[in-house]
């Protein structure tokens, strides 16, 4: 699968630098916390908590860039010994399904985090809805990358010839 | 119950057959068994459980994991192991074979997945094989046979997503990897060795001592890891996950002040590609635990419970039982999402019986790996067939040995818990 670049492709290198840069500061942080805690014994509280947040972050950022770089878990071979167009058709149809549920995860999403707006971590000062949100910006995430191969699927797809 | 049952299994099924990734193909027959057989419940419990899944602090051991296997790759660390293994090995009729073997055990030590030591190792080693003379398929058969090896010798990623759902001590379960992974990679060189044999592949040179011993010092520093990472548990001076980030900090340091091939752009580009690893993989998670509570809802457990107990209580029928039934789970099932719907089920029965949930994660954990070689869900076989080049059919047949002697393995390690659990019970909890 190839990056097509276009605002796709600024968009996936936005996606990759926000993730690297949220997984770098769990890296640093959860470091800082055996460091602090073992040498200097002054043991951080809210380290845990807000690693725990930043990991659910990289996650969906993750999931997101999975779609255009082709690393999701796939069994394709079966698939793909099909005769033409039925390896295309296939697609479209799971494709298809697939948006379906992330739109569900999407829609959901956001009820959800309006549900959580009041709910709070307990040792810093932010609320819980934040993490739930990487759902519903990772859902859209996926929903476009999806969509944006799914066209390129079907532009794949043999025409039906013009009867003369 | 039974259609809900039919509906969420064969739907998932049908959609990893006709090519959905699995994340989506988990999620999408979780939707569908919802709609159709509970349509009163609120679907915000979607997002919530996916979210949810991977809201753990434990989990986070994983990238660092990644991380920390990358950041060693990138220093050049995987090529060290390899010459220091050739050196070691190479000699023996099917040198390659054996070579692959041990760079794959060394390697455990510091990576975790099966899949990322078989994509890292197998670039590296199949055209080498390819080169030397070995065939394609024998070349992939064996680099996957021996990935299976990462997540036994610790550190682990399935042993840690183990460890968070039975509630037990990571370090105790990375314990008890060190004998069987020794096992697993002794028995894989006897295999490979005889094969060679009766085929005539080629062999290498021993290497002199000293050269040998030049070399071993030079990936002394990869032993160190695991030793770092073990010890640091054990000792209590940090937990799993902040191991990983100290082991993260290890092999930065090693990279760029020790082997000097570390360069702060391509370690800023391995953060970024270790974004993309954690996210596929642990989504996979958190759609897991959306599946497993619609198992857990339809009550699906205690009749397989009520089932395995009426057949026998007996400890040793009963973990025969549950590897027939986990050695099918693995090859339909990623590991991590089979452990994730299936350990809530199985381990209440195998502890009422006097199972040791330590024995019980490395033999589901080693089970659920020899799942990664069988065919139709074999992800190894897919990964090295695609660098070798040869098709999946020739790959399958060539690892059938090597599945057979793992087999072999993982009886050895239900049946002999005094070998699995002597490390484990030499530090107690």
């Amino acid at each position: 699968m190839e990056n097509t670049g276009g605002s796709g492709g600024i968009l996936e290198r936005v996606v990759e630098s926000a993730g690297g840069v949220v997984l770098a500061a769990a890296t640093l942080i959860t470091i800082l916390q055996v460091f602090f805690r073992y040498v200097l014994r002054i043991p951080f509280i809210w380290s845990e908590e807000f690693t725990r947040f930043l990991f659910i972050w990289t996650v969906w950022f993750g999931a997101a860039l999975g779609i255009p770089r082709g690393k999701h878990m796939v069994i394709k071979f079966i698939r793909d010994r099909l005769p033409m167009p039925w390896p295309l058709r296939i697609k479209i149809a799971t494709d298809l399904l697939a948006l379906f549920f992330l739109g569900v995860v999407v829609v959901k999403g956001v009820s959800l985090v309006q549900m959580m707006s009041r709910e709070f971590y307990v040792t810093f000062p932010l609320s819980v809805k934040y993490a739930y949100l990487a759902s519903v910006v990772g859902g859209i995430l996926m929903f476009f990358f999806l969509g944006r191969e799914l066209r390129s699927t079907l532009r794949l797809m043999p025409r039906k010839e013009k009867k003369t | 119950m039974t259609a809900e049952v039919v509906l969420l299994l064969g739907g998932m099924l049908g959609l990893i057959i006709l090519g959905m990734p699995l994340v989506f193909s988990i999620g999408c027959a979780s939707l569908l068994t919802i709609l159709v057989f509970h349509d009163t419940l609120p679907l915000e419990m979607i997002p919530q459980l996916m979210v949810g899944g991977t809201d753990s602090f434990a989990l986070l051991a994983i990238p660092f994991f990644f991380l920390a296997g990358e950041i060693m790759n990138s220093a050049g660390m995987t090529e060290r192991i390899v010459r220091f293994s050739d050196g070691l090995v190479g000699g023996i009729r099917g040198g390659l074979s054996h070579v692959n073997v041990v760079t794959n055990m060394i390697y455990a030590g510091i990576s975790g997945s099966a899949v990322a030591d078989a994509a890292a190792i197998g670039s590296f080693m199949i055209p080498s094989m390819v080169r030397s003379g070995y065939p394609p398929g024998f070349s992939a058969a064996i680099n996957a046979a021996s990935a299976t090896i990462g997540p036994i010798i610790p550190p682990s990623i399935p042993m840690i997503i183990y460890g968070v759902i039975a509630n037990v001590s990571v370090g105790q379960l990375f314990l008890s990897g060190v004998f069987p992974g020794l096992i697993m990679g002794g028995y894989l060189m006897v295999t490979a060795y005889f094969i060679s044999v009766r085929r005539n592949y080629p062999k290498g040179k021993f290497m002199p001592f000293r050269e040998l011993m030049r070399l071993a010092l030079s990936v002394f520093l990869a032993f160190l890891s695991p030793l770092i990472i073990i010890g640091g548990i054990l000792l209590g001076v940090f937990t799993a996950t902040e191991a990983g980030a100290v082991a993260v900090l290890y092999s930065i340091l090693i990279g760029f002040f020790f082997y000097r091939q570390l360069k702060l752009k391509t370690l800023w580009e391995i953060f970024k590609g270790t974004v993309v690893s954690t996210g596929t993989v642990l989504i996979i998670v958190g759609v897991s635990y959306l599946f497993g509570w619609i198992i857990a809802q339809s009550n699906i457990g205690n009749k397989i419970g009520e089932l395995i107990l009426s057949i026998s209580k007996n400890p040793m029928v009963v973990l025969l039982l549950v590897n027939i039934f986990f050695f099918i789970v693995g090859m339909f099932m990623d590991p991590l999402a089979g452990l994730i719907i299936f350990v809530p089920i199985f381990l209440p029965i195998v502890t009422s019986i006097g199972i040791h949930p330590v024995h019980f994660g490395l033999v589901v954990v080693l089970n659920l790996m020899i799942g990664l070689l069988t065919p139709p869900v074999g992800y190894l076989l897919y990964i090295t067939s695609a660098i070798s080049g040869e098709k999946v059919e020739v790959v399958i047949r060539e690892v059938m040995p090597f599945i057979a002697v793992l087999v072999v393995v993982l009886l050895i390690c239900t049946y002999w818990p005094k070998m699995v659990m002597y490390l484990p019970n030499l530090v107690g909890r």
